[in-house]
């Protein structure tokens, strides 16, 4: 099982508290490959993409609209 | 690969295919195919929405609706809400890879923030950077001139560092175009979809409005473009793409 994480430099929470999960490509218990882009994050105005680091079925930890910080785990990959 | 190379009113392409165009250069920029540029373009009128929007219920309805009446809707990938752009709107973006470590979402708006400052003082107008909440797609990169909004910025981190990961910030500056027309465009969508946020026609203004430059006889939507061109030197962006970025400025 691998952790989909929000990296832990993607922004410095001071200039900005936190983010939200704007969007997920793909449906929990999907079926994702290495590398494809799963979800999106906001913060302020910009969008991140996050990857996924590896494939296997989604599990989606933070629903879409939740609230994240650097170093979030916003879901899992489970293999097998 | 060619950047972005507009002519005349009648060429100016429209926001689909502009932006098709920026998201290619970008990946290609990422994959370390072409090296970062600045982009700096108009098109045709649209309301440009992000992602999430596009997932709000009744969203292709009403993106139906506002292209019949002369709004075709096009997605972006970067954050914020709902934007009406025209051919008064000049579009201007920075795309580089995404670095390593260090760059802050700040210090990418700061660097996009001072030639479009530098470009509307050019013209007399007083700019600064501050937040008009009740203006489309607000936040706190804003450029506002008396309180209204004359430009905001946004930005798209895609993919990872080192590894074909691109950053593209963009900012839309309206320059000649009527603002009861651009929020009008904005509340429409918003009326027809629910969760696209509402604004003012008073919280935006223009640069037409605005300047205290006498624009006679030329399109002043090229000649804002011909200054911030001017404005948007290596110089500006040096500390996010290296020395060695080549810059290059089409309209």
């Amino acid at each position: 099982m691998a952790d989909i994480r929000i990296p832990d430099d993607l922004w410095d929470t001071a200039e900005v508290p936190e983010g939200v999960v704007a969007n997920w490509f793909f449906t929990n218990g999907g079926q994702v490959p290495k590398g494809a882009t799963v979800a999106e994050i906001m913060v302020e105005k910009t969008s991140f993409d996050i990857e996924s680091p590896e494939g296997g079925r989604l599990k989606i930890v933070v629903p879409k609209d939740g609230i994240v910080l650097p170093g979030t785990v916003i879901g899992q990959i489970e293999n097998g | 690969m060619l950047p972005i190379e507009l002519a005349d009113t009648d060429a100016l392409p429209a926001a689909d295919q502009a932006l098709d165009q920026l998201d290619r250069t970008a990946r290609e920029i990422g994959k370390g195919d072409c090296q970062p540029r600045i982009l700096i373009w108009r098109m045709k009128r649209a309301l440009v929405v992000t992602r999430r929007e596009t997932r709000l219920p009744g969203f292709a309805r009403a993106a139906s609706r506002m292209a019949s009446a002369g709004w075709p809707v096009s997605v972006r990938g970067s954050g914020g809400n709902t934007c009406a752009v025209g051919p008064g709107t000049i579009q201007i973006a920075l795309a580089f890879p995404r670095p390593p470590e260090g760059v802050t979402l700040d210090g990418v708006y700061d660097a996009l923030v001072q030639p479009i400052l530098s470009a509307i003082f050019q013209f007399g107008a007083e700019a600064e950077v501050a937040p008009v909440p009740a203006s489309f797609c607000s936040g706190r990169y804003d450029i506002a001139v008396n309180g209204r909004k004359i430009a905001g910025l946004a930005q798209q981190w895609h993919g990872p560092a080192g590894r074909g990961g691109y950053v593209i910030a963009a900012a839309s500056v309206i320059v000649d175009e009527d603002p009861a027309e651009l929020a009008a465009a904005v509340n429409g969508f918003a009326g027809l979809c629910d969760g696209v946020e509402r604004c003012s026609a008073n919280a935006i203004t223009t640069l037409a409005r605005e300047a205290r430059e006498v624009v006679n006889g030329t399109d002043l939507p090229s000649r804002f473009s011909d200054r911030l061109r001017n404005s948007a030197t290596a110089k500006s962006f040096g500390r996010l793409i290296g020395r060695n970025g080549l810059l290059e400025l089409r309209q």
